[in-house]
């Protein structure tokens, strides 16, 4: 039965990783330094298994030749000089001999140089900001799984997406082959990025600046998570790589750096009601319905939008809150005042709320201080 | 189920004449004018049985407590997507599971035992400062107190898990000042354990018991007692920081104000890894004590065992780094943090040989006792090899923060400390309550535990190795199957203790019938020289050196003389 | 045996007034981290070394430096390196440009905080003149133009790759704000 049920999951998990992965090992390496990582992992275990047999067999060999219920008497000795030197010097050999590839390999993953590409990973309460510092252009990568999908408190969630919890909505995007150096650093809390097959994991603290590196072997796609406890929402930002062939990397770059361009003209677009409102809606999910829910309600400390005093006031009161925050609810003066204005639009004009109103950023803009 | 305390019970006919011939505590027994009755004789107690008793019986309830934490932990996570708790309650339970088996649980319990024992393995009539005593055990349930009341403050419990890290900490709300505040209080409460074990040993030893011939068990205490009084107050001292850095404006941990958050990790894990040693080297002291015992054979290689557990405490001031793998240290650091852990595993290494050199050739017996000290050196092991693959720091990268992690502590601390901790419970049961406790329910608690253990722990080893991280309140799909196996095994787990309790009760209560003085008939130490049960005053004239001497050639410490050879 | 317990007694003081010493000690040794973690770092290299140096500059390996910037949460303002990508000589000298724009309309003083990636080439630069050395107070919606100076020390290695400068603006009041908005909830659910 749970021999099927692990089949099944292995088969169930083909695609939701890029690779066929065994549950019971590593993820499949997909750079250098994951690969040494998993040799230099499947030596230590050979040495362990020989290890454990030993022991395990002297000890059982022991318990079953050694009991009184067959007759054994004890003897009673109580040391032996030679024999225990011999256990404190042969372990402490083993050990020097796995510590020269493992030094080797400390060497290597600390070596960031030579980088053919540079970007600025930093860790958001709770979303990834990615800067690509050779283009100069930069994004959010936020958690794509829908809050119904996760929240199942009650009967009548939707179904799990295969990626459920590892997927975003704007990856990584990395050349294949290129040497990647990963600037790491944090905004709020320390958080840690990892993704496991290409076999990095560094911090992100706030005020200091880390760096890793990696090269990605083959096109494909690789997902990791944060892996630093960093408050309510630490299990939601995970961490997409996006591995592409050089040539499709630098229609990517084009391209992001155009939007790039086109977003700094943000201010001066004139937005239309839909349009702020579907631009909102977004802003809300990914930032807001962690706290307020999707459906506007909130939840234990974080009080409902739906029909209250603020989002049902004067919009002044409703712009001054979210930009400058109250008790537990942080300030969001970070979004830009497209996204400020749009969400406050939506959260105006939805779960039942009807004021009509419609904020331009202009107004958000004014409104900062 | 009425079997007769003589099947049940290994003691030789023999050793009853022994006993009686030494029972010091024949007229001790009468001697309970001394003790006052009701609630004041546990509010005021001085004496070490009944402080150990109440550090006991507080650890086990804490352990319960704890225990349900985890359970509300492995319900959230037996499917994917949030089912019962918010998140942030979620990270609330993983950090009051921690504390509160860390220094709730676990080091409470310890300390139990040593009130309990030391005096009576070392002769000696009491702990040495009596009051403090007192007040070293009722500091901790105000403590426990503080912890419980956080959940109900606005805001929640400390959420920042057990380690506390800035600036996450500093973010939080009230109840992580709770927190703080209740490791303040269990900082001190251990200290002054630690300084009255200390001295109870160093000074109030039986005549002819030089250090290098005390139980093994008396030995760890020392080292361990040692070890808190170096590290606790490093914890307070980074607690108080980072409650000054919360409310008082300064910057230790904020590196707007030139502080660092990394020289937290730095403060806390030169507490934190002897800290694990603080947890583990008692329950090698127990095994120390049981494996001999139930092997009728004297410990192999005493001398060394010393030295290893020595060496193990020193080495453990040098290893903290290892906890930090993936800050981002430069080079140098990471290599020389590698190195040293490696290093840690020669004298670990020593002391599990020296256990099953113990065994080998011996008369061994399986009572409870042995089994919980066979299993505690089974998963020890284990828990011991998975250390050594996180020691390779490039290794570690992979796995730190994830549930390999998680597997792995929890191999060193539940099957390491809580094993050993059940093992000393049957083993010493007897001479507390002075009757037998049931082989039978015994031996069904050991093998539920051990069983429901590893189905619940070890799936989390290859959680870790496919890349689940640690304290996340939810997870990707393909981590189901093992989340499940661990849930279950969780919940199989937690009812098994529910027997261990009934167990204890039922002893209490007269168990399956009053227990000789010397139950095993393998133990060799002082504390099976007095009466069973213990009464209130033990050793009130120091045991005398023949005495001493006798079990000192029975441990292998001294060689007999011929004329003790013909008695 | 009274003679016994009294000896013991005194003895069992002085072992737990040695114990306590160490104790103080220990609780000492915990806060003299603080300082003890600076002067080690500056003994590895890791943080920054304030003294100015006067090397002649001569012409030596071509290195490249990132200057990276971050806002930290909740401080209302934008930093940009207007030099983002420079080339510099080991023994030389090199001047960065920062951009700091003040988004709000009251007076904000902040501090910058510097980081090097790799760690190690804090051994090898140093900071001439950095407005990251004092405390900087902007004018409402103020936008100011701030520099470093870095010098190569003449030993830098070649094999260092390309060194990451990362400052991370905060606010002068710190954590501050989180605290009060903490209070205030506290005072908040207490009503």
């Amino acid at each position: 039965m749970q021999l099927r049920r692990l089949c099944a999951m292995a088969a169930a998990c083909t695609p939701s990783f890029a690779l066929a992965e065994s549950p019971y090992t590593f993820q499949t390496p997909q750079s250098p330094i994951a690969s040494h990582i998993n040799d230099l992992h499947t030596w230590i275990m050979l040495i362990i298994v020989v290890v454990f047999v030993v022991v395990f067999g002297l000890m059982f060999y022991s318990i079953f030749k050694h009991r009184r219920s067959v007759g054994h008497q004890a003897r009673h000795f109580h040391e032996n000089t030679a024999v225990e030197v011999a256990w404190t010097i042969i372990p402490a050999l083993i050990l020097a001999v796995m510590a020269f590839p493992a030094a080797r390999l400390v060497l290597a993953q600390k070596n960031t140089t030579n980088a053919d590409i540079t970007i600025k990973a930093t860790g958001y309460q709770w979303l990834w900001g990615y800067d690509y510092m050779d283009y100069g252009f930069g994004y959010k990568s936020r958690l794509a799984t829908p809050r119904a999908q996760i929240e199942n408190y009650k009967d009548g969630a939707p179904p799990k997406s295969p990626l459920y919890l590892l997927e975003v909505d704007e990856p990584l995007v990395v050349p294949v082959g290129k040497r990647v150096r990963i600037l790491t650093t944090a905004n709020d809390v320390i958080h840690s990025w990892y993704v496991p097959a290409l076999g990095v994991k560094q911090d992100a603290i706030p005020g200091f600046i880390r760096d890793t590196w990696f090269t990605a072997e083959h096109i494909g796609t690789y997902r990791g998570q944060c892996t630093e406890l960093c408050g309510r929402d630490h299990g939601y930002m995970p961490i997409v790589v996006k591995v592409v062939s050089d040539a499709d990397f630098k229609t990517w770059v084009t391209a992001q750096q155009a939007k790039a361009k086109a977003a700094q003209d943000d201010p001066n677009k004139k937005w239309t009601k839909d349009e702020l409102l579907a631009r909102g809606k977004q802003v809300f999910e990914s930032n807001c319905a962690a706290c307020h829910k999707v459906d506007g309600k909130g939840g234990g400390p974080f009080p409902a939008l739906a029909g209250s005093k603020i989002a049902t006031g004067p919009k002044e009161g409703h712009i001054h809150i979210v930009l400058t925050g109250k008790n537990a609810m942080p300030s969001w003066a970070g979004l830009s005042d497209v996204e400020v204005a749009s969400v406050i639009t939506y959260e105006r004009n939805s779960f039942g709320n009807h004021t009509g109103d419609f904020v331009l950023p202009a107004e958000v803009k004014a409104a900062r201080k | 189920m009425t079997t007769t305390t003589d099947a049940l019970n290994p003691a030789h006919p023999i050793d009853h004449g022994h006993g009686a011939d030494h029972g010091h505590g024949g007229h001790d027994a009468h001697d309970h004018h001394h003790a006052p009755a009701g609630w004041r004789r546990w509010v005021y107690a001085t004496n070490h049985k009944d402080i150990g008793t109440m550090y006991l019986w507080f650890a086990f309830s804490m352990f319960l407590l704890g225990g349900t934490f985890a359970l509300g932990i492995r319900a959230e996570l037996f499917s994917p997507g949030m089912q019962f708790w918010q998140p942030e309650f979620f990270n609330q339970l993983t950090t009051l599971h921690g504390v509160i088996m860390v220094f709730g649980a676990i080091m409470p319990a310890f300390t139990g035992l040593m009130n309990w024992m030391i005096p009576l393995m070392i002769g000696a009539p009491d702990m040495a400062f009596a009051r403090m005593n007192n007040w070293s055990f009722w500091l901790l349930p105000p403590a426990a107190m503080l912890l419980i009341i956080s959940l109900f403050v606005p805001g929640g419990g400390p959420g920042a898990g057990w380690t506390f890290y800035p600036p996450l900490s500093v973010q939080l709300g009230a109840g992580m000042d709770f927190g703080i505040f209740a490791i303040h209080l269990m900082g001190l409460s251990s200290i002054m354990g630690s300084i009255n074990i200390v001295t109870t040993i160093l000074n109030m030893r039986a005549p002819g018991m030089t250090l290098l011939k005390m139980p093994m068990f008396a030995w760890t205490s020392l080292v361990t007692a040692y070890l808190l009084i170096a590290v606790a107050p490093v914890l307070a001292g980074a607690v108080t920081m980072l409650l000054t850095d919360r409310h008082f404006g300064t910057h230790f941990f904020n590196a707007a104000g030139g502080g660092d958050p990394i020289l937290f990790q730095h403060v806390f894990w030169f507490f934190g890894h002897p800290e694990v040693y603080i947890m583990a080297l008692p329950a090698f002291g127990v095994v120390s004590q049981i494996l001999p015992t139930f092997s009728r054979k004297p410990l192999f290689g005493y001398v060394s065992m010393v030295y290893a557990v020595c060496a193990i405490a020193i080495l453990s001031f040098m290893v903290w780094g290892h906890h930090m793998f993936a800050v981002g240290f430069p080079a140098t650091a990471q290599l020389f943090y590698m190195f040293m852990t490696m290093l840690i595993a020669v004298p670990t290494g020593v002391k599990v040989f020296n256990w099953i050199s113990t065994m080998w050739q011996g008369s061994m017996t399986f009572e409870t006792p042995m089994l919980f000290a066979i299993g505690f050196l089974c998963l020890f092991t284990i828990g011991g090899m998975s250390g050594l693959v996180l020691s390779l720091a490039p290794v570690d990268i992979q796995l730190h923060g994830t549930y390999y992690v998680v597997a792995h502590f929890h191999y060193v601390l539940v099957a390491g400390a809580l094993f050993s901790l059940f093992g000393a419970t049957y083993y010493w049961l007897p001479k507390w309550t002075g009757n037998m406790y049931s082989e039978r329910m015994g031996k069904l608690h050991f093998w539920w535990s051990m069983i429901a253990f590893n189905i619940t722990f070890f799936p989390m080893h290859f959680l870790g190795l496919a890349g689940m991280p640690r304290r996340i309140p939810d997870y990707a799909l393909q981590f189901t199957t093992f989340n499940e196996v661990a849930s279950v095994g969780a919940f199989l787990f937690g009812f098994a203790q529910i027997l261990f309790l009934y167990n204890v009760i039922h002893t209490i209560r007269g168990g399956v019938g009053p227990s000789p003085q010397r139950p095993w008939d393998g133990a060799t130490t002082l504390e099976w020289d007095v009466a069973c049960p213990a009464p209130h005053h033990t050793w009130t004239e120091p045991p005398s050196l023949a005495l001493v001497r006798e079990g000192l050639i029975a441990q292998g410490l001294e060689e007999s003389t011929h004329v003790e050879e013909l008695k | 045996m009274t003679s016994l317990a009294l000896q013991r007694q005194q003895g069992n003081r002085r072992t737990a007034r040695r114990l306590l010493l160490a104790v103080l000690a220990m609780l000492g040794f915990s806060f003299a981290m603080v300082p003890f973690y600076n002067v080690f770092c500056r003994v590895m290299g890791i943080q920054q070394d304030r003294t100015a140096v006067a090397d002649a500059p001569v012409a030596g390996w071509q290195q490249q430096v990132l200057f990276d910037s971050n806002v930290a949460a909740g401080v209302p303002m934008q930093i940009r390196a207007l030099d983002a990508r420079r080339e510099g000589h080991a023994g030389g000298l090199m001047k960065a440009r920062f951009e700091l724009r003040n988004l709000a309309d009251t007076p904000l003083g902040v501090r910058a905080v510097p980081s090097y990636a790799p760690l190690s080439a804090v051994r090898y630069v140093e900071k001439v003149q950095c407005f990251c050395f004092d405390a900087i107070h902007l004018a409402p919606r103020e936008v100011r133009e701030v520099t470093v100076v870095l010098v190569f020390k003449s030993d830098l290695p070649a094999t260092l790759g390309p060194i990451t400068l990362s400052y991370t603006v905060f606010g002068l009041d710190g954590g501050k704000q989180q605290t009060t908005a903490t209070a205030q909830s506290i005072a908040k659910a207490a009503t």
